[in-house]
């Protein structure tokens, strides 16, 4: 969604316009969001950082600045630094300057900042690989398992499946996974 | 980890590709993301009435410049710099045509314990960037600033405990004179001069606003200087690269306020900074328009007053630098008298370029001058504001010679389902058709006929939709219905029908290429391909691009890009790019695209995308609609609908599109536009 596409829509209606600017960058936000706060934070506490970055968002696009074209870059760039700070608030670093040698250092930067090692995007690049290959169902279970930790009856919930198959589904899809994770070589 | 667990640890924190990735599964429910949604907005509102507030607290009994809603309100506007901060003395601030007027004799600033910090200029070298440092936005200076001065300061005793952690610091300078202060974790700041060390307990409220502030936010305006760790403790190293301070200039303050006999409606008082007054000038030689300068479709300021006062509301700084890169002028104004001729150009970076010409002479003398973005704002709202009201009571005859369609499209006669785009020439007939026409506005409730003729256009600002009624009214969404001319009606006819001959097959049978099934299907799969390389950096474009991982360069003139690290010039990416795209259309060479750029002898690109139309559906190639020498041209049907985001309408733009062929036989990339 372009500023000006913003613009326009939220002269007939801004909470309109708010919320198609929710709806489609969703996702990218709470996964940014969840993929930081997930070891340190409750639902809670990921929804609220959620909602308070696109609280951010809106308040940026309502100024006449122009930002060209899509915004994706940015709002990504918010999402990163809220999530950031609210992992120190919830983890007690302490909110003080880090040399660069500091072997700390890294954790508080987004990751935008800081150079993934190749070795490191290879291997998430591969991991998704062998997901996205067990196919539907399948990938989205074990995501949704694994990496955002829902429940089984969640999860049967959102894919319109009863809370047994996707116990059955996951436990064959997780075998299958680790099979192909094995032949990469890829331990985790 | 068992045989009945996997641990996807290595997913957190990842890079943007995986986030994407991830992304497309992400689990939450639809009332989860509600609540989500309700939360933004509460937030967003919540804060948008607390800065509401603030304003109307401060200043009250101030008569207070109202920007639109969807106007950010940032804290510190250049009023409330002159109001917050008086601690005596009766103060009463009028406001009268446009003029600051201070009626007051004592009249006590606030200051810290080290004195005014207004004028100083401000680095800071938070945990982000040490050992960099960075120069807050103007904004968040003058927030800084302001906070620091009207803190309650509270110096410890020496003996108080010093607590853990890194330290940020925030540097101060002006002239020779620099000082830091330095904040540590527990909140209290030292003090460090070169003669002096003191530390201080402050008030809850200023420590927000100094974390607020040592957030590093590029996009308010935060501008990165790079040191390496060796400069941390040397203050000169700091501010090596700093030329002097801007100078800024404020609104002449008149003590005696403007009685009604000096008042004069013909004639109007523009404050002009480069001369540091308020210039009089008639009115009706004041005009403007909210874009480049044009004098023929400029608007005249008669019945907008309010915009000629806005110049006198704002807080200007000078500027000795001359600012780099590309920007477009977003509102003009002139104004003349005996004398000089005066105009203002606000450029799309909040600079402002003055400019006054002496009419006999015709000397010129040009100052840049920028102001706050809150002031830029206030600025740039005056301007539209005035454009609207003014627009607002013009029929569309008027109308339209101020603000000219363009890239215009047209339905054919009741077919309202697809549009298709007018030429040059067709749109200037058309831009006629509505100039000359008779239009009369009638009540919003009025029940119109079948709608007969559709007709999408872009008039300066917005995007209109405007509907032809087999009754002889027309209506244009969300503005009005109006009882139109039947000389309207048939020359949008007349257009329609030539319009779309040009794109109907049946008018081309002696020109189709002789196998045209196999033409129209091999067609379809390389019209997909185009689409998917269409100005495609990455991986899966045509173009054999290396691009630096991380974030993106950021460059002083306020650019910014990832590095292309596997080519010298633009060039050579645009000669990858004709590989697939014929050279024949301007519009497939990415030199003049915004999309990369050069600096320093390294090509960059730029974190921008190409944006989206979100309300695109989906694109066919509909039809092949003739051959002309080495080129076949097909249309293609792009649709589009509302319907997902609340509204009713879809609709279909029917568009050329081409293919070069190549002496060897293969096709290259003709005519195409992006459908999202």
């Amino acid at each position: 969604m372009t500023h000006d596409e913003f613009r326009k829509i939220s002269k007939s209606s801004l909470e309109k316009a708010q919320r198609m600017l929710f709806d489609e960058y969703f996702n990218y936000v709470y996964t940014i969001v969840f993929s930081r706060l997930r070891s340190c934070a409750s639902r809670e506490d990921i929804e609220e950082c959620v909602g308070d970055i696109f609280a951010d968002v809106y308040m940026y696009y309502d100024d006449k600045k122009e930002l060209s074209g899509d915004i994706s870059g940015f709002i990504g760039a918010v999402a990163r630094r809220k999530s950031a700070d609210v992992y120190r608030r919830l983890t007690k670093k302490s909110f003080g300057r880090i040399s660069i040698d500091d072997e700390e250092a890294e954790q508080f930067e987004a990751p935008d900042n800081t150079e993934d090692t190749i070795e490191k995007k290879e291997l998430r690049g591969n991991l998704i690989k062998c997901i996205e290959r067990l196919g539907e169902p399948d990938s989205t279970i074990i995501l949704h398992k694994y990496f955002f930790m829902r429940s089984s009856r969640e999860i049967a919930e959102q894919l319109s499946l009863t809370p047994e198959a996707v116990r059955t589904r996951c436990s064959r899809a997780l075998k299958k996974l680790k099979e192909k994770l094995t032949e990469m070589n890829i331990s985790l | 980890m068992n045989d009945k667990d996997i641990d996807l640890r290595v997913l957190e924190n990842a890079d943007d590709d995986t986030i994407r990735k991830i992304a497309a599964d992400c689990p939450s429910s639809d009332e989860a993301k509600e609540r989500m949604f309700a939360m933004s907005r509460k937030i967003y509102n919540s804060r948008t009435n607390e800065r509401e507030y603030n304003k109307e607290t401060e200043v009250s009994g101030v008569e207070i410049y109202r920007k639109p809603k969807w106007h950010k309100f940032t804290a510190v506007a250049a009023a409330l710099l002159i109001v917050t901060g008086v601690t005596a003395g009766g103060v009463m601030l009028t406001r009268n045509k446009g003029d600051h007027k201070i009626v007051n004799s004592e009249i006590e600033a606030s200051t810290s314990p080290f004195g005014d910090l207004s004028d100083f200029r401000v680095r800071i070298m938070s945990t982000a960037t040490a050992p960099s440092v960075f120069e807050p936005g103007t904004d968040k200076k003058l927030a800084l600033t302001e906070a620091l001065n009207n803190a309650e300061w509270n110096e410890l005793s020496a003996d108080t405990p010093v607590p853990d952690g890194e330290r940020q610091i925030i540097y101060f300078k002006k002239g020779d004179e620099t000082f830091s202060l330095i904040v540590c974790t527990d909140g209290t700041i030292y003090y460090s001069s070169n003669s002096n060390e003191e530390r201080y307990q402050i008030d809850d409220e200023t420590q927000n606003v100094i974390y607020q502030a040592l957030k590093y936010e590029p996009e308010s305006g935060d501008k990165l200087i790079s040191l390496d760790s060796d400069s941390v403790d040397d203050i000169d190293m700091i501010w090596q690269d700093a030329t002097e301070p801007e100078v800024t200039t404020e609104p002449e303050i008149n003590t005696e306020p403007v009685t009604n006999a000096e008042k004069n409606d013909d004639m109007s008082e523009v404050y002009f900074p480069p001369l540091n007054k308020t210039v009089k000038v008639p009115t009706n030689k004041c005009s403007f328009f909210t874009g480049e300068w044009d004098e023929k479709t400029a608007f005249s300021c008669e019945n907008v007053p309010e915009l000629i006062e806005a110049f006198g509301k704002v807080k200007w700084n000078k500027r000795t630098d001359i600012p780099t890169g590309e920007y477009i002028v977003t509102a003009s104004f002139r104004c003349s008298d005996d004398k000089y001729i005066y105009s203002y150009d606000i450029y799309s970076n909040d600079y402002i370029v003055l400019k006054y010409e002496d009419i006999v002479s015709g000397e010129m003398t040009t100052e840049i001058y920028s102001t706050s973005t809150d002031d830029d704002v206030t600025l740039y709202s005056a301007f539209r504001e005035a454009e609207e009201k003014i627009t607002s009571q013009m029929l569309p005859d008027e109308w339209f010679t101020h603000e000219i369609p363009n890239n215009s499209f047209i339905s054919r006669k009741d077919e309202i389902g697809v549009i298709t785009p007018m030429d040059e020439t067709d749109e200037k007939e058309f831009v006629n058709a509505l100039t000359s026409a008779s239009w009369e506005k009638l009540p919003d409730e009025t029940v119109t006929g079948e709608c007969i003729y559709k007709l999408r256009f872009f008039a300066h600002n917005s995007e209109l939709n405007l509907n032809i009624y087999n009754d002889g009214t027309a209506y244009i969404e969300q503005y009005s219905k109006y009882r139109i001319s039947e000389s309207l009606v048939e020359d949008l006819a007349r257009i329609s029908d030539n319009v779309w001959a040009k794109i109907s097959p049946e008018n081309y049978t002696d020109k189709m290429p002789a196998n045209k099934e196999e033409v129209f299907n091999k067609a379809k799969e390389f019209y997909d391909k185009a689409l998917k390389y269409y100005y495609n950096f990455g991986p899966e474009g045509c173009l054999n691009l290396e691009i630096a991982e991380g974030i993106a360069q950021q460059f002083e003139d306020g650019s910014a890009g990832w590095l292309i690290k596997n080519v010298n010039s633009i060039d050579e990416i645009n000669d990858m790019y004709h590989e697939f795209f014929s050279d024949r259309y301007p519009e497939n060479d990415i030199r003049k695209s915004n999309y990369v750029f050069e600096k320093d002898g390294h090509v960059y690109m730029r974190p921008s995308g190409k944006g989206s139309n979100i309300l695109f559906q989906s694109t066919e190639l509909s039809d092949v609609l003739y051959q002309k020498d080495d080129e076949i041209f097909f249309t293609v049907n792009n649709n589009y609908s509302e319907v997902e985001f609340g509204g009713n309408t879809t609709w279909t733009e029917k568009l050329l599109f081409s293919v070069v062929i190549q002496p060897d036989g293969s096709w290259k990339v003709g005519k195409i536009t992006c459908p999202w």
